[in-house]
């Protein structure tokens, strides 16, 4: 019983770790972009100044949302943050057990020179079982950025170092199936280079990237990725996607939409994202067919504030990565409730019940999963 | 409003009834089912990636799934039953024993894809 009990937390930090990342729950209904509240083009980890109001003002008891509720003074060059993550609940994977588990400790630091910043994000990482990582700390980010306008929040970025390319619609929960299968898992940031354009009427993001040549990493993809997005009228956007990967044993061409709607009556915001994959199985002498499995990701988020400090998500996510083969698809419905309670501290309930190869004619195709899980982020 | 909620769903509800019903050929082979099953469904950050090396086990690629299945025995060629590869994916729960992977559960024709791999000898095992 031991054993099980100490294996399973393991698992299902890979299913629900997570790296702090912004919420694209507030894009449309807030802010019309990621740089409205993050240093990022991005999105995610360093607030700006007026990230850090969002935070003070959105959360139940609003405390000085500064880096240590500004204690510790930076000169003006320097920005600091961090994230503190951990999570216990009850999953059901199929089987049932109570686990907690840490799931982030990192620092972010951003140090502006001019139109030049550098941007790092180091912390904990689980370390190889017999590998070459010998340590548990690694630079999840490390960047040299080019900003065409300093201080402002659109205009073209050049960045070039170790991140995620920007792909889709950058959920911060990555076992949402449109991360997890959709070309962005938990810790696949590499080396890239990638131009960005960001504007209030959209964005445009072309990334080059390679295998981490230093680390054994989880993505042993080489390729591209481009996405776009434009607003349409004061509370809309759409976006198109496309992204090539190329490893040692196969291709992936990924190629999806997105769609945004925010709905002021009601305070609703509606995002979709719909990939198609194309995987080409590479042939060897002893796979001489190849493959050429063509699969669908997709997923539909509807979230909507709760007063002013809380914030409900419902989702539904589908996976199928061979449209051609029956009771391989995956259902998944998700439910989140954030509360924000302190510039800093959040608390969220992260929900998900998954059908794995449901068939409507009774058939079949797996088990059931699912899990509930309280979650506890201190953001420095 | 009602016009965006009726594309989401067509968009993302679509694919519920998209799912296949051709007879099951897809390649038995170690390359096919690294690449289509064990490498997404196993290779996570913290699991059998590289990046983790879960039990010293990475099958995020053919290089990798073919020396952790060859080194560490979990293929016994011909033979699915006695196969530690295929029982840790089909096992219940229980106080010794937990089924793989924790996370989400393979499907079944997935499953049946690996037994017929075993079965047909585990071809791609041993020196490529």
């Amino acid at each position: 019983m031991k054993r099980l009990l100490w294996l399973v937390p393991l698992a299902v930090v890979a299913a629900l770790g997570t790296a702090a990342e912004a919420y694209p729950q507030f894009q449309l209904s807030r802010d019309q972009t990621c740089t409205g509240c993050h240093i990022s083009p991005a999105g995610g980890n360093l607030l700006n100044e007026n990230g850090l109001s969002q935070a003070e003002s959105m959360s139940q008891f609003g405390t000085a949302p500064e880096f240590f509720y500004g204690k510790v003074p930076s000169p003006s060059w320097l920005v600091l943050g961090g994230d503190l993550r951990g999570a216990t609940g009850y999953i059901q994977t199929p089987e049932h057990a109570f686990v907690a588990f840490p799931m982030q400790a990192e620092l972010n630091a951003a140090m502006t020179f001019g139109k030049f910043s550098l941007h790092v994000t180091a912390g904990a990482r689980p370390r190889t079982v017999g590998g070459s990582a010998a340590t548990r700390v690694w630079a999840r980010e490390h960047y040299l950025m080019w900003q065409q306008k300093p201080g402002e929040t659109t205009g073209v970025y050049v960045r070039a170092g170790h991140f995620m390319p920007v792909f889709g619609l950058r959920l911060a929960e990555h076992p949402v199936f449109t991360r997890r299968y959709g070309g962005t898992p938990l810790f696949a940031d590499t080396y890239a280079a990638a131009v960005e354009y960001v504007a209030p009427k959209g964005e445009l993001h072309f990334t080059g990237f390679i295998e981490d040549p230093l680390i054994d990493p989880v993505s042993h993809a080489s390729g591209a990725a481009a996405y776009g997005e434009l607003r349409v009228g004061e509370h809309a956007a759409l976006g198109a996607e496309g992204m090539y990967e190329q490893t040692a044993d196969d291709k992936k061409i990924r190629a999806g939409i997105t769609g945004k709607l925010y709905l002021p009556g009601s305070d609703l915001l509606l995002q979709a994202e719909l990939q198609f994959v194309n995987q080409l199985v590479d042939k060897t002498p002893t796979n001489p067919a190849g493959g050429a499995p063509k699969g669908i990701v997709s997923y539909l988020l509807i979230s909507r504030m709760l007063g002013n400090a809380f914030l409900l998500d419902l989702g539904y996510g589908f996976y199928d990565p061979n449209l051609r083969i029956a009771n391989l698809d995956r259902d998944a419905f998700d439910l989140n409730l954030h509360w924000f309670t302190t510039s800093h501290l959040e608390l969220v309930l992260n929900t998900r019940y998954e059908l794995i190869g449901y068939d409507f004619d009774g058939k079949k195709g797996g088990d059931a999963g699912a899990y509930a899980l309280f979650q506890v982020h201190y953001r420095m | 409003m009602y016009r965006f909620l009726l594309g989401a769903t067509l968009v993302v509800g679509l694919p519920l009834g998209a799912c296949g019903t051709v007879e099951d050929d897809r390649p038995a082979t170690l390359e096919y089912v690294t690449a289509t099953i064990l490498a997404p469904a196993c290779a996570n950050a913290q699991c059998h990636s590289a990046f983790h090396q879960a039990k010293g086990y990475a099958f995020d690629s053919v290089e990798h799934a073919r020396t952790t299945i060859d080194v560490n025995g979990l293929v016994s060629a011909g033979d699915p039953e006695g196969s530690f590869l295929l029982t840790v994916m089909t096992r219940p729960g229980a106080d010794n024993a937990s089924r793989m992977p924790y996370d989400e559960p393979l499907p079944e024709p997935d499953i049946a894809l690996i037994s017929r791999w075993i079965a047909d000898g585990a071809p791609g095992l041993g020196a490529p």
